[in-house]
């Protein structure tokens, strides 16, 4: 399934609507938008705290709200693309449900043009034992904006893998909420971001550890060029009665000039006593060793540097669940460094 | 001659490590190169290779009729120069084999050739593998990701057996082998040993000597080779130590 938007409306033409056996689709649009959305919410709450969210509720004329029936594993994965033309702005809105025992593949491609701008919010709902994965790739122009929010709750037992990866926008800030509300709900999330000239761009997470044995593995990526700026806070909070709760937080960022700009700030806060959890951020250069290694065996300078950032970026790239994914997005990044040619693609 | 070291002086940090030192290969010749720690054996292989951090503050170095301290590591590399490296760094990320075949087309531009294409240079690597006792899975890996220390001497001479090169210096490459990698290792060596391929041995013990049958053993000491013989020197050596020949050449 295919559905493809234009500045936050719905083009069937280019759309392939039929979704797999077992999924259901509904659309968002016209005046009955907004009660739509609220019904496919089936008043799981959302909290209204964020004012670009609210902003995107109160313009929402269109959207999706996608459901998969219990015990059924949806075949292909669901493909959402937003575009949006120069001088536009789009407020995307969807919604995923996931009955129980439940599984599916969620892909939202954000590809602004010119300088267009998007708002995005999209809800998900696991409920008991679903299996999530969600993939965001975020591929914009240089002058697009981009502003986007997920809302995630697992209920127990289900499982969701979560990515993350901007590598184009002029500007671009996330906020990805992660809700482990039912006992053993699990969550991996990768995340990657590139800002090289003089582009920004700001991931928030944050998880919220509910009930116990809740488990939760972040890691972030981050690669800054030129006079680029990249934020990243996370932010895990394990609260009380969580017990056996696991959460391990990683960020690391590569830093390639003197101009560009790494923030970060991992955090954990805990109220349960009976926990395992870890977190890190560190930011470098480079390696000069690993550059003459790959030098002093015939590759040129730069090459030698191009491999080693993709590489970096592959710890994440690589673990995108979908081999033809894995290429593409490995082609896209390369095509954002210069004269980048097939790298690390083994023959 | 295929490489010929002249009066070298080199420093590192600003200290002088290399203080003089001449060296002569001609082509399939095998030089050991023995001395104590701190001698300057390492410097010598970084400094022919190109790495940064050490300063020429004298001398020359010929390659192939060519001026090598004018060219950049991956033209030395080109030019048929491989080093093997004593701690070869892991890169997780960069896959062995897409780095070696990137490695192998590099030279083979360079010297005008036709790249080589996925399907041959597998079959290349597959039969290079087999001789190394390599497994499939260490050439799909990340390059030296996870190898144990036996392990990533045995991917150093891997790469060179793919790479070919003209004259190889091989930086301790036996440290830290034990008896059968060690086999494996100058298995893989004396395979490239054709009368024309030259190498240079940097090593500390005699015993990688007995597998690699070596035309010259030097003793480097204080900067300068202070001693060339043959292999019955590194025999001496084993038997005396190093301190008759420093005290000797003061």
């Amino acid at each position: 399934m295919v559905a493809v938007f234009d500045a936050g409306t719905l083009l069937p033409a280019v759309s392939r609507l039929t979704p797999p056996d077992g999924v259901t689709l509904h659309r968002l649009d016209g005046a009955q938008g907004r009660l739509a959305w609220e019904a496919s919410l089936e008043g799981d709450s959302r909290e209204n705290d964020n004012a670009l969210a609210s902003l995107n509720a109160a313009m929402l004329s269109d959207g999706l709200a996608i459901e998969v029936a219990a015990g059924v594993t949806a075949t292909g994965p669901l493909f959402i693309i937003h575009g949006s033309g120069p001088e536009r702005m789009a407020h995307n809105r969807l919604v995923l449900r996931l009955r129980p025992g439940s599984s599916c593949t969620l892909i939202e491609q954000q590809a602004g043009t010119g300088a267009s701008a998007a708002n995005s919010v999209t809800d998900i709902i696991c409920e008991r034992d679903s299996r999530l994965t969600y993939i965001r790739l975020q591929d914009g122009a240089d002058a697009a904006f981009h502003v986007a929010m997920q809302r995630i709750s697992l209920q127990a037992g289900a499982e969701a893998s979560l990515f993350g990866i901007d590598l184009g926008g002029q500007l671009t800030r996330n906020d990805l909420r992660v809700s482990l509300d039912g006992p053993g709900a699990s969550t991996d999330i990768h995340g990657l971001f590139f800002a090289d000239g003089r582009r920004h761009v700001d991931n928030q997470t944050r998880v919220d550890h509910r009930a116990v044995r809740t488990r939760c593995s972040e890691h972030f990526r981050g690669i800054a060029d030129g006079a680029g700026r990249g934020i990243f806070n996370g932010k895990i909070l394990v609260h009380r009665g969580a017990d056996k709760a696991d959460a391990v937080l990683r960020n690391e960022n590569l830093l390639l000039s003197r101009q560009a700009e790494i923030d970060t700030k991992p955090e954990l806060e805990i109220y349960a006593d009976d926990v395992k959890c870890a977190h890190g951020a560190t930011t470098g250069r480079l390696d000069p060793a690993s550059i003459f290694y790959l030098r002093s065996r015939g590759i040129g300078a730069d090459e030698a540097r191009r491999m080693l950032i993709a590489a970096f970026a592959r710890e994440i790239i690589g673990q995108l669940p979908v081999d033809s994914l894995v290429d593409h997005v490995v082609g896209l990044l390369g095509s954002r460094l210069p004269d980048l040619a097939d790298v690390g693609t083994a023959p | 001659m295929l490489l010929e070291v002249d009066n070298l002086h080199a420093t590192a940090a600003g200290t002088p490590i290399l203080k003089g030192l001449s060296l002569r290969v001609g082509p399939g010749e095998v030089h050991a190169i023995m001395g104590p720690n701190g001698s300057g054996k390492s410097t010598l292989a970084h400094v022919l290779a190109g790495r940064e951090g050490f300063e020429v503050t004298a001398g020359t170095v010929v390659f192939r009729g060519k001026d090598l301290l004018a060219m950049s590591p991956e033209e030395r590399a080109r030019e048929g120069l491989f080093l093997g490296f004593q701690y070869p760094v892991e890169i997780p990320g960069v896959n062995n084999i897409y780095l070696l075949r990137a490695a192998l087309n590099a030279r083979r531009r360079h010297r005008g050739e036709t790249e080589i294409d996925a399907l041959q240079f597998m079959r290349l690597a597959r039969e290079k593998a087999r001789l190394m006792q390599m497994g499939e899975q260490f050439m799909s890996r990340g390059v030296n990701e996870g190898f144990s220390g036996g392990e990533k001497k045995r991917n150093e001479i891997f790469q060179m057996t793919i790479l070919e090169p003209a004259l190889a210096v091989l930086d301790e490459t036996d440290s830290g082998l034990d008896i059968d990698a060690l086999k494996v290792v100058a298995n893989g060596v004396n395979s490239l040993r054709d009368g024309q391929r030259s190498f240079v041995m940097v090593t500390h013990y005699q015993r990688l000597l007995s597998h690699i049958e070596p035309d010259f053993v030097h003793v480097l000491a204080g900067g300068r080779i202070v001693r060339t013989g043959d292999r019955s020197l590194a025999l001496d050596l084993e038997a005396r130590g190093y301190d008759w020949l420093v005290a000797a050449s003061g």
